[in-house]
């Protein structure tokens, strides 16, 4: 899978954010010529998803794991760095190109209520992209609408009705129709199934594997939860304070995963999924605000001077890297 | 503690249907122990425990039978000052979600010493302070002098769950109430409120009610664990016991509807169909049109809630082993 050229290839994107102070001491600073505090919620980060693969990318709160999607669909500019979807350049391009970049990226949202007009009808929904990109089909549109509702298992009776009739797990089968209707090359989905009951969970799960396998869909899967993760995703990236910290095969996570952080995440969820011993809780507090070295050093059972320097990724194993200077496989 | 007995409830619908949400459900919660209530949405489990602390707005209620005791307390018969004395003090009750249960134009401050005032109004200001203070530094709140004049919205998703704790703790009940208070957050952040909510139990002695849709996490904190389905009590027991070997199907059904962490990759496996409403539910086991083993008698006959063993209580006619000795 890794011989074929990559869906997506992200190199050293970055995006920091103004840290929020009081409108008083953010006059004062800009006056005093201060500059803002700034938060890295992404920092140089780099990889690359081949056609038909699912790249997971694990992270706690705060971790850049939205960041990164927010800024792959455009909704943030990076601060630097370079994007590729399917050989074009994603970040300065503008109007219809730019359009005709994105068409090929669609992205799938945690809140299946939030993310769906509550006043448009599914057909309405799902035709949006459509009229976007101007490939609304001239002839036979309702069967053509028909087939990709049934693709996601939803019936033809749903095209004229409005969300609110619809439970969770269907609403986010009408945001994963609208995401395919433009037969995109790469789906981005940010907690897709995290705001659904376990027993729905697994039929979205169930359905995003069919839909990959059908159509060869690369897929971005973007989630807190270790478990789902692992389980639909070939490779997995950690994220910790905006830096990627360990990429590795997914089936090699729980055996090989050796970031320090992998190892505290993998510890608590091993806890709440399989009733492990409680991991010591070691995590005390971080400050918010950059600092130089390793982003995990404070916290850190392994720190050690060496960790006032940003430790590169390093390749440890045949498509494993990890962001340590002491890990070890 | 807290002794529910054969209560049944019926919600009006909004276009005047009928609606019976919870039928006969029968739970014990002992001194000092936790029961967790799991279930998917829609099964009833948030309005057995609005009902439990009298949350229950009375112009939806169409009727209700059965009894909810709380030390002492007929919670179904108690009038509203009553239920204002029991709720905060002795009931402690986390929501949801922290962003609509907080107000957004209180601090963090003013939100939890809101109940202390409420209940005790002649508290002096080092009082009301030592106690927010400790029920933040209970929540495990870190460096609470910090953020205590922030307001929700300057809070992160980890602190805003805190809070919500804290809210709960801060006239140390004897009842705490979570209702789903971990979703959606990271599993190195849940496992920590999760400790701290069982340091409450084993340390202080409280009892809680913990619902949940997620098995795992309701492990992670439980003694005993109740099933719901559909409003009706399906399995019953040791939350240890009944995770390792289900007895009822569904049960069964949701544990293998979790994503493991186990060596071998396998994937979650979804229950087919969909928990029926309310009003639609099938005459016999309200499982029945969902569950792989069902026979002829599981669709006319609802089953009784029998014993498999003296703590292990399950509806089903073909349970799926006979218990534990």
């Amino acid at each position: 899978m890794s011989e074929q050229k990559p869906v997506l290839e992200v190199n050293n994107l970055s995006r920091s954010f103004a840290i929020e102070s009081s409108m008083l001491q953010s006059i004062t600073e800009r006056i005093r010529g201060v500059k803002p505090q700034l938060l890295k919620a992404l920092h140089d980060v780099s990889f690359s998803i081949a056609a038909g693969e699912t790249l997971g990318v694990l992270g706690e709160s705060g971790s850049g794991k939205s960041t990164l999607a927010r800024v792959l669909m455009g909704i943030y500019e990076p601060d630097s760095g370079s994007a590729m979807l399917c050989g074009r350049e994603m970040f300065d391009v503008h109007g219809a190109d730019r359009l005709a970049v994105l068409k090929n990226m669609q992205m799938v949202f945690q809140d299946p209520f939030g993310s769906l007009d509550p006043r448009m009808t599914v057909r309405q929904i799902i035709c949006e992209p459509l009229k976007i990109h101007g490939m609304m089909p001239q002839k036979n549109l309702d069967s053509f609408l028909v087939k990709a509702l049934a693709d996601v298992g939803l019936e033809a009776g749903a095209l004229d009705i409005y969300p609110s009739e619809f439970s969770g797990g269907q609403r986010q089968r009408i945001g994963i129709c609208r995401a395919l209707m433009l037969n995109p090359g790469l789906l981005i989905a940010d907690e897709a199934v995290s705001a659904l009951d376990v027993s729905v969970q697994a039929q979205i799960l169930e359905l995003l594997i069919r839909l990959r396998t059908e159509r060869n869909l690369a897929m971005l899967f973007i989630s807190h939860d270790v478990a789902v993760v692992r389980q639909i995703s070939e490779r997995i990236i950690l994220l910790y304070r905006g830096n990627l910290v360990e990429e590795l095969p997914a089936d090699h996570l729980l055996t090989h995963g050796c970031h320090p952080y992998t190892r505290h995440l993998l510890e608590a969820a091993l806890f709440l999924r399989e009733g492990a011993r409680l991991p010591e809780s070691g995590s005390g507090i971080i400050p918010m605000a950059n600092f130089e070295g390793c982003c995990y050093r404070s916290v850190c059972p392994l720190s050690q001077s060496e960790c006032f320097q940003r430790p590169p990724l390093r390749e440890i194993a045949p498509n494993h890297r990890v962001a340590c200077h002491f890990a070890r496989r | 503690m807290l002794r529910i007995d054969n209560f049944s409830l019926q919600l009006k619908g909004s276009d005047g249907r009928i609606l019976p949400v919870i039928e006969q459900v029968s739970l014990c919660v002992a001194k000092g122990s936790c029961l967790g209530i799991a279930g998917e949405s829609g099964s009833g489990k948030s309005v057995l425990a609005m009902s439990i602390a009298g949350l229950l707005p009375t112009g939806s209620v169409h009727a209700r039978s059965g009894v909810i005791d709380f030390d002492g307390c007929q919670i179904l018969s108690a009038s509203e000052a009553e239920l204002r004395q029991l709720r905060g003090r002795k009931v402690g009750f986390i929501f949801q979600e922290p962003m609509t249960a907080m107000n957004p134009l209180m601090t963090l401050y003013d939100q939890i010493v809101e109940t202390v005032y409420a209940h005790f109004p002649a508290t002096s200001r080092a009082d009301a302070d030592a106690r927010v203070m400790l029920a933040l530094d209970r929540a495990g709140f870190n460096e609470p002098q910090k953020f205590l004049h922030s307001y929700p919205h300057q809070l992160s998703g980890g602190m805003r769950q805190r809070a919500m704790i804290a809210m709960a703790l801060v006239l140390e009940p004897e009842l705490i109430i979570a209702d789903e208070p971990t979703t959606a957050i990271d599993a190195a952040l849940q496992v920590q409120l999760l400790s701290g909510l069982r340091r409450q139990i084993e340390k202080d002695g409280r009892s809680m009610i913990f619902i949940s849709h997620d098995l795992g996490v309701i492990r992670a904190v439980s003694d005993q664990l109740a099933v719901l389905y559909a409003g009706c009590l399906v399995e019953s027991g040791d939350a240890v016991n009944i995770l390792e070997s289900p007895a009822h199907p569904y049960t069964a059904d949701l544990v293998s509807a979790l994503p493991r962490l186990v060596k071998e990759r396998k994937l979650p496996v979804s229950i087919a169909g969909v928990l029926p409403a309310p009003d639609k539910k099938p005459a016999g086991c309200v499982y029945s049109d969902r569950c792989h083993h069902a026979q002829d008698i599981c669709r006319e006959k609802r089953p009784p809630l029998q014993n498999l063993s003296a703590s292990w209580q399950i509806s089903c006619f073909y349970p799926l082993h006979k218990g534990q000795v």
